[in-house]
């Protein structure tokens, strides 16, 4: 799959919901007919794509937060594969 | 094992239809079922469900644009955090009904349309012409903003045609395309002589949905679910029973499935005399098939049991007669035979007597059932 650029701004797309699931004390992603159990990472980085931040700002984000020097891939590979499903779009 | 808690609510809000595809899930039985929940009692459903753990409310039916409350019971779902799903086949479906589901927060429509070909798909929901209503439906919702999702049932009488099928959907702008082959219970068993493909068109059509997936991707997601019958290993029915979904029936019954109730014998308990948690952790119809500790052999060696639960309960009893046998679409099932028997004869039927789901083909059925019980004969479509 595609390294998608470090200036693109992610976003949620419409059909997509972000949910904390009260019940279970987890991190949902929610769209047609299914979800995903999220883990922490996944979470923080579906939040921050507001369509507002870069890839860049996302990983230098999250990189501080975190203290890793993988975020880069991690935060690569997650959306890469929610862009494949359509569950975010891109803005240049 | 703690019992898992269920993530998705199905609401068949109505079981009244201006359609009557010949492949409804709908019971067979569905006309004798004319009490519906009211507004309230929905409201109560989905509150119910929500502190249960459910995240997800479908609506469906029957055809449910014809609760004129269907705004407001989206609204609730919605104000309880809940992912809204609506599954219309679109004939009554106009911008002004649009916009109000909209407002309401509806987070996704899914449009049911039977064919690409206007003559065929009018032929397959039968009653008065809907395809031209249909494709109006998908429009507005697009124009209305909703992300939308076409739903066509595959089966003999339409799979050739999956190309088109797919262009329709992308010309239409649906972000999803789901193409579920028909599952062989309740109304669709009737008719499967007529609807049961052959393998050759299973196959062509996998490969055409395939091609069409990569070309797509990022853009329309096509869901291709083949038909079990064709498969060497049963469908993971609902990922397990009494695990992830639950359904609440136009009347109230609470069901595993919504085809549970073609399992005779099991009793249904319903929403308006008991929760949605006492149902759902206690009742007898919900642990019944839940886990694997019920599962006959040869399920119960096999290492494939966590991955499919022994198969469709509701597709073992109406082949078998037995709700607790192995799935006969399994190749390892003692009872394979029958669906070597029914591939036999597919196509047989091609093209004509399709029984339609309507109501007075809903009470034939129903008092030929009744006669059958009469004169003591075991149910099974074989006899």
């Amino acid at each position: 799959m595609s390294q998608l650029p470090d200036t693109a701004r992610p976003r949620l797309a419409a059909k997509v919901r972000l949910k904390w699931d009260e019940v279970r004390q987890k991190p949902l992603l929610l769209f047609p007919e299914g979800l995903l159990v999220l883990n922490p990472t996944a979470q923080e980085i579906i939040s921050l794509c507001d369509g507002q931040r870069t890839i860049a700002e996302i990983v230098k984000t999250l990189g501080e937060k975190f203290h890793s020097d993988t975020i880069d891939q991690d935060v690569q590979e997650l959306l890469a594969k929610l862009a494949g499903k359509g569950f975010i779009t891109i803005a240049d | 094992m703690e019992t898992p808690r269920p993530y998705s609510l199905l609401c068949e809000l109505t079981y009244r239809c201006p359609l009557q595809c010949p492949y409804c899930s709908n019971p067979l039985d569905f006309a004798r079922h004319t009490e519906e929940l009211t507004t309230t009692e929905w409201e109560r459903v989905l509150t119910e469900a929500a502190a249960l753990g459910v995240v997800q409310a479908h609506f469906s039916g029957g055809e449910p644009l014809l609760r004129a409350d269907l705004p407001q019971i989206v609204q609730r779902a919605r104000e309880l955090g809940l992912y809204t799903n609506l599954s219309t086949g679109g004939t009554l479906f106009d911008e002004k009904f649009g916009t109000q589901l909209r407002e309401a927060g509806l987070d996704s429509l899914q449009v049911s349309i039977q064919d690409a070909d206007a003559k065929n798909s009018n032929r397959l929901a039968g009653g008065a012409p809907s395809f031209d209503k249909k494709i109006q439906a998908a429009q507005i919702a697009r124009k209305l903003g909703f992300s939308l999702t076409v739903n066509v049932v595959l089966h003999r009488q339409n799979l050739d045609r999956i190309g088109a099928i797919i262009s329709m959907a992308e010309e239409l702008g649906a972000e999803r395309l789901e193409l579920a082959n028909s599952q062989y219970n309740g109304w669709a068993l009737k008719n499967r002589a007529a609807l049961l493909p052959a393998r050759a068109q299973v196959e062509r059509a996998a490969s055409v949905a395939d091609t069409a997936r990569r070309r797509l991707q990022g853009r329309m997601e096509i869901l291709y679910v083949l038909p079990d019958y064709f498969e060497t290993f049963p469908k993971a029915c609902l990922h397990g029973w009494g695990r992830v979904f639950m359904t609440v029936a136009a009347d109230g019954a609470v069901l595993p499935c919504q085809t549970a109730c073609e399992i005779r014998g099991l009793k249904f308990e319903n929403a308006r005399e008991l929760s949605l948690e006492k149902i759902w952790f206690e009742s007898e119809s919900f642990q019944k098939f839940r886990g694997t500790g019920w599962l006959p052999e040869p399920c119960q060696s096999c290492p494939r049991k966590e991955m499919d639960f022994g198969g469709c309960r509701c597709q073992a009893f109406l082949l078998t007669g037995d709700a607790t046998a192995t799935d006969p679409v399994c190749s390892l099932a003692p009872q394979h035979r029958l669906i070597a028997g029914a591939m036999a004869q597919a196509g047989a039927d091609a093209g004509g007597n399709l029984v339609y789901r309507n109501a007075g083909e809903s009470l034939r059925l129903e008092k030929e059932q009744a006669d059958y019980d009469r004169r003591g004969l075991e149910y099974g479509i074989f006899d």
